[in-house]
């Protein structure tokens, strides 16, 4: 399933009006799966389209692309298949404790931390690819449709024409590498990390952990 | 110890390679794609390289390329220690090899690439060289080659 294209006002076109922009009607886990479904989905087109996907290193003569062909990861494969670079592993992390929005504020804050491992061919390779997937997230790559600032928008990957649910506010995207390591297929390996905010709309509930229908 | 056999017995090395050699293909795997292949990486060279010969645009045609062609030679397979690793992209089984090729099977890789392989496939997997090393026996030169697997399915 391709990642749907949301229009510049931030709608997408099928969506009900009433849930066009807002961040209520699916709660719990299957919420969290949306989510992970969305910013994976948002990694993956837009590495699609800045073309990491089309490696044909061993061509001859040499195609398109010179890199080695990148493979998104969504869990980890089976033990059974080789993982060569250049490899990307989506995983999340840990939710924090949600909290308010801000003070007074009838929305809650839900704190998702995400990575994702590079494990690349080559030192180019591997900066490129982790400097990508950190814009892809900050929104600075509107030519892959990747533009207006750190914003990832949630689909209902449920519905046969997936639409807009609500959408994930981005911070403190980072790279990180080991200074040391042990083995050699870490030699060229990054970490994206970054946290996924999600709002929950409580204002029609008196408890905090209550969402709206 | 390398030179002629003092002794004499040794004679040319003759009987010596072709007994190795035996020895050698019978250890290998009857599925012609499983037996190890060496592979050169695409050599190529670009107008807006970095200092490691990384072009910036990845997408970039090559000025020059020299793509060569894999290559299967006999050779003794040692599977030696390694390390596993459960990682989120899944189980890293980085083990070691130590491949042995007489000097005729190495001289035709040399032959073959004018160079040295960077990787070879055995059974699946990829292993890429981590160092070469030559003895002799008498006047048989024997190289051994060290490989780590990126990962061993």
């Amino acid at each position: 399933m391709t990642y749907p294209v949301v229009a510049d006002n931030g709608s997408w076109p099928g969506a009900p009006s009433s849930l066009a922009l807002g961040p209520i009607g699916v709660a719990g886990g299957l919420r969290d799966r949306f989510i992970f479904n969305s910013l994976w989905e948002c990694i993956n087109a837009s590495l699609g389209g800045l073309g990491w996907f089309n490696a044909t290193r061993y061509d001859t003569p040499p195609g398109v692309r010179q890199n080695r062909p990148v493979t998104l990861t969504k869990e980890q494969v089976n033990w059974d298949v080789e993982i060569v670079p250049n490899t990307i592993a989506f995983a999340p992390e840990d939710v924090s404790d949600p909290g308010a929005w801000e003070l007074g504020s009838d929305y809650r804050e839900n704190r998702w931390g995400f990575y994702c491992t590079v494990i690349a061919e080559s030192e180019p390779v591997s900066i490129q690819l982790a400097g990508d997937i950190r814009d892809i997230l900050r929104g600075k790559l509107p030519e892959v449709g990747r533009g207006g600032g750190p914003f990832v928008d949630v689909f209902r990957w449920d519905a046969a024409t997936p639409y807009k649910l609500t959408y994930l506010e981005i911070e403190h995207v980072a790279i990180s590498r080991m200074p040391s390591y042990s083995q050699k297929w870490q030699r060229y390996m990054r970490d994206v990390r970054w946290e996924a905010l999600d709002y929950y709309d409580s204002s029609e509930d008196s408890s905090d952990w209550a969402f709206s229908p | 110890m390398a030179g002629a056999d003092p002794t004499g017995s040794f004679g040319d090395g003759s009987d010596f390679k072709a007994g190795i050699g035996i020895a050698m293909a019978m250890g290998l795997p009857n599925a012609v794609q499983l037996r190890p292949t060496f592979h050169w990486v695409v050599d190529a060279t670009y107008a807006d390289a970095d200092s490691s010969g990384w072009t910036y645009d990845l997408g970039a045609t090559p000025i020059s390329w020299n793509s060569i062609t894999d290559k299967a030679v006999n050779c003794a397979v040692e599977y030696q220690g390694g390390t596993e690793m459960g990682t989120i992209a899944g189980f890293e089984n980085a083990i070691t090899i130590k491949l042995t090729l007489l000097d005729a099977d190495y001289n035709l890789l040399i032959a073959h690439g004018g160079r040295p392989p960077d990787e070879v496939f055995i059974a699946n997997a990829t292993y890429t060289f981590d160092r070469i090393e030559q003895t002799a026996l008498f006047t048989v030169d024997v190289y051994t080659i060290y490989c780590t697997a990126v990962d061993q399915p």
